[in-house]
């Protein structure tokens, strides 16, 4: 990434060295163009290339910023703005002085052309003419007179031609001539001229002298000759090759020649050095500064195209510049920018590249020490949080917490096993739901319920029938505040104490039944002996009245004392700690078998058997049970008494009330039933309704059943008489599976 | 770049072997357009380029140039002895003219330039020669030059006229 970089920064910057070079050289070209004049054009067009690459460069970026606005990416809006900012503060200087720079160069321009130097280049025009018209006129008589002399030396001086002829100075005679024999040389060496020479009218050469040795006559051109031919000389100062000014005259030769042939005197006059030099100078000063007087406009055009193309690199230049230096400065931001964006995600393993030194290195240093902070504390939380849920997992009794809302937030594991809530853990769902999820679980959630408006510390017990059986719960909670800034949520703690309760109460029966032993079981013997004494020794002596009295009293204290005998038996039995003789039966059977009993001996009620033949196999003391459905059919017959005829309807069923199977009993009977007040206390100990019997038959009962993990209810039923429902734990058959409540729970 | 306006025309042109030397004599019509006329007479030289080339053709090739010849004569105005001159740039020979068009005439009479050795340029078959007349604007001042690449009226030239080699 930052060797490309580097590469970039390097190219625009020698693309920009070479384009202010090319503008100077370009600007050199234009004020002299002697030195780079033949550059010019490849200047401009480099020039011209050079702006279209930087302005390629530009747009390429700015579609780049375009399109990161529109993915909105971090640090587009910024970089937007900066450049915005470098821009408009780069342009604006430049603009002002492009303007200001336009109008001086339109000023020196025009201040380079002055009328008075106008005129007085013309005036000195004017005045070299002049000094030069003087001159010529002077040669123009000259040469007449030559082509006089020339006519008249034909007639006396033809020796002197004759030397002319042998002298090696003198120009070889090109065209005989026969009729003219003039001494062209002589001539010229006294006449001062270059070149004599002498011409038809029509140019053709007749003869000629020259003062170089080896040369080319210069012939007048056909305008000339054709001026000649209408009679009029010509003189003319004319540019010659390098000999500089030369003036050139030609005369018509008076008509005096014998043949009367026409001809024509040539000559050619050097100026004079100085005069050649001066002329020259005002020549070239005239035409330097009409030149420029014509180029004016081009020239100004010319200057501000460089100037403008010196604005367009400078602002293209600057501007690439704004946009490298705003992605530079905004590319940290952008980073931050996404970091921050990945910690409120949760990645707190962000860390960003610190790449300056300045406040924003020392933010992006900053930055990096929160995330790392962040990233430990986060770690320590975790381990806390292990060590909580290890400790709690721990923990014999069962921890619930819920938040303000009544949410499940933590369940441990032995809440889990308490509670049997299933596989799923209830993490998340109202504690109402779990009643729905889980019917087992609505005493516990209404026992829970009540307490969970006060702020109080509570207690109660709940009782809740599960898979395991009948279950006692003893339920501890209290409100407390999760942090500062969350409403407060509830704490509930639980035990299990069915076993505890069970051995208490079986340690209290225990200390009854000793008691009984002690207390009143063995003093009745002693009763019963002295009373059947008092019988065998008085009896046959006392009057036959006062016998049968003795023998009817004595009789009514053995036959009481055996009536309390049995009773301290049953107390005994019932107090009796449980030894369950598990058997595997089918409780069908046994019901069936106890309700015979029943039949024989109560021909008027009336047995309706309603039997599930498809229960399974129930390990249970049959024994035991036998005396819990003797003990209700014998209750539901006695509660029918008055009732004709009297029916017991005994059902069985496999229920799943809870997640797992059970056996359901019901006795049902069409008696009085049962007083309401009675309800809750029918199966305690001494609680009865009826004149005789110990009181300890639904007590006993109930002892049985929940010795085998089982429930007993006594309800009243919708119509006359009460119903007895018995359910007992199918521990050892397979899980039923209920895909309603599955469905639920999960 | 292609001559837009055909201000010189080359009316006739023709070889001509001299000894060891094959000579061009030709005749052009030269005009000037107002705005090269105007910068004549304020004193801007203008360069005319005319260029003769000796090409072979090729069968599936484009022609091969056998010689590229380049002359250039300059036309300016001299002030002080207000004659228009024509300077031959390589032969440095000048030449002057009482007014413009004389002058453009002179430059339309081209005898005798000397093209190459006739050894050299006759010994390959069947080749052609050709010539073309341009004002060379790469010549005019620097500021003058943008201007003059754009604008039409700068471009003055000739097309392409051919001659046969032996005629």
């Amino acid at each position: 990434m930052k060797q490309p970089r580097i590469a970039l920064v390097t190219a625009v910057s020698l693309l920009s060295v070479s384009m202010l070079a090319s503008l100077i050289l370009m600007s050199a070209a234009i004020q002299n163009s002697g030195r780079f004049g033949t550059l010019f054009s490849t200047l401009l067009i480099t020039n011209c290339l050079g702006l279209i690459a930087f302005v390629v460069l530009l747009l390429i970026n700015a579609r780049q910023l375009i399109g990161q606005l529109r993915r909105r990416q971090p640090g587009a809006r910024l970089t937007v703005r900066m450049l915005i900012i470098f821009v408009v503060l780069s342009v604006l200087p430049m603009l002002v002085l492009y303007s200001f720079s336009v109008d001086f160069l339109r000023r020196g321009i025009d201040s380079w052309f002055d009328v008075r130097i106008d005129r007085a280049l013309h005036d000195a025009l004017d005045l070299s003419r002049n000094a030069l018209d003087l001159r010529m006129r002077e040669l123009l008589s000259q040469t007449e007179k030559l082509a006089e002399d020339l006519v008249q030396g034909d007639n006396t001086t033809s020796v002197l031609n004759l030397d002319a002829l042998r002298n090696p100075n003198s120009t070889v005679v090109a065209n005989s001539w026969d009729s003219s024999r003039a001494d062209l040389d002589l001539m010229r060496q006294h006449s001062g001229a270059d070149e004599l020479t002498l011409l038809t009218p029509q140019g053709r050469l007749l003869e000629s002298s020259s003062a170089a040795t080896n040369f080319i006559p210069n012939l007048p051109s056909e305008p000339v000759l054709l001026q000649l031919r209408q009679g009029r000389s010509y003189i003319g100062l004319e540019p010659l090759g390098n000999a500089g000014l030369v003036i050139r005259v030609a005369v018509n030769i008076p008509n005096t020649l014998v043949g009367g042939e026409q001809r024509i005197l040539h000559a050619q006059f050097p100026l004079a050095a100085r005069m050649s030099r001066l002329a020259e100078s005002v020549e070239g000063a005239f035409a330097q500064y009409n030149e420029l007087v014509y180029l004016r406009d081009k020239l100004q055009l010319s200057f501000v195209m460089t100037l403008t193309l010196v604005l367009l690199s400078s602002i293209a230049t600057a501007a690439w510049a704004a946009l490298y230096s705003a992605r530079r400065l905004a590319a940290p931001i952008s980073d931050l920018a996404a970091g921050t964006a990945a910690v409120a995600q949760g990645d707190y393993t962000t860390t960003l590249p610190v790449t300056s030194s300045d406040e924003i290195g020392f933010l992006v240093s900053s930055f990096n020490a929160m995330t790392r902070r962040i990233a430990t504390a986060r770690s320590e939380i975790e381990t806390q949080n292990k060590y909580v849920n290890t400790l709690l997992s721990q923990l014999s009794s069962g921890v619930l917490a819920l938040d303000h809302q009544l949410k499940i937030t933590t369940l441990n594991a032995s809440g889990h096993q308490i509670l049997e809530v299933g596989e799923t853990a209830p993490i998340g769902i109202e504690l109402t739901q779990l009643s729905e999820l889980r019917e087992h679980l609505r005493p516990f959630v209404e026992g829970l319920t009540q307490h969970l408006g006060s702020a109080q510390r509570w207690q109660q017990e709940v009782q809740i029938f599960s898979r395991g059986g009948r279950k006692m719960l003893m339920c501890r909670g209290t409100m407390v505040s999760f942090g500062a800034e969350n409403e407060p949520g509830h704490v509930v703690v639980f035990d299990d104490i069915t076993a505890l309760i069970k051995g208490q109460r079986d340690a209290a029966w225990s200390e009854v039944a000793r008691r009984l032993a002690h207390e009143i079981k063995n003093p009745l013997t002693p009763i019963q002996l002295s009373a059947e004494r008092l019988r065998q020794k008085y009896l046959t002596k006392m009057a036959p009245a006062d016998a049968e009295t003795l023998d009817r009293l004595t009789s009514t204290i053995v036959q009481q004392v055996d009536t309390m005998k049995t009773m301290v038996n049953t107390f005994s039995d019932y107090a009796r700690p449980p030894v369950i003789n598990q058997e595997r039966i089918d409780l069908n059977d046994l019901v069936a078998g106890v309700t015979e009993l029943f039949k024989s001996v109560n021909s008027a009620a009336r047995f309706e058997l309603d039997f599930d033949r498809t229960l399974p196999l129930i390990s249970v003391d049959a024994g035991r049970l036998r005396q819990v459905f003797n003990n209700l059919i014998k209750n539901a017959l006695e509660a029918s008494t008055g009732t004709e005829p009297a029916v017991i309807t005994v059902t069985t069923r496999q229920s799943r009330s809870t997640s797992r199977n059970h056996v359901e009993v019901r006795i049902a009977d069409n008696g009085e039933g049962i007083k309401t007040e009675m309800l809750d206390t029918v199966f305690e100990p001494y609680v009865t309704n009826k004149t005789r019997g110990t009181g300890l038959g639904l007590a006993i009962v109930k002892k049985i059943v929940e010795e085998h993990g089982g429930m007993v209810t006594l309800e009243n039923n919708s119509g006359p008489g009460a119903n007895a429902i018995i359910r007992l734990p199918l521990d050892d058959a397979p899980l039923q599976s209920n895909p309603t409540l599955d469905r639920k729970a999960s | 770049m292609q001559s837009i306006a055909n201000d010189i025309n080359i009316i006739r042109i023709e070889g001509k072997r001299v000894n060891d030397f094959y000579f061009v004599d030709a005749r052009l019509t030269v005009q000037l357009t107002k705005d090269a006329r105007e910068a004549v007479e304020s004193g801007v030289p203008l360069v005319f380029a005319f260029e003769f080339e000796i090409r072979q053709p090729r069968r599936w090739l484009w022609d091969s140039t056998l010689l590229a010849l380049r002359r250039t004569y300059k036309l300016e105005r001299h002030a002080l002895a207000n004659r228009y001159v024509i300077t031959d740039i390589v032969g440095n020979k000048r030449l002057a003219a009482p007014s413009l068009d004389d002058a453009l005439a002179e430059l339309g009479e081209l005898h005798d330039v000397a093209i190459g050795k006739a050894a050299e340029l006759l010994n390959h078959g069947e080749s052609s020669g050709r010539m073309r007349v341009r004002l060379d604007i790469e010549s005019l001042p620097a500021p003058l030059r943008p201007i003059a690449y754009i604008s039409p009226s700068w471009h003055i030239g000739s097309d392409w006229r051919n001659w046969d080699l032996v005629p």
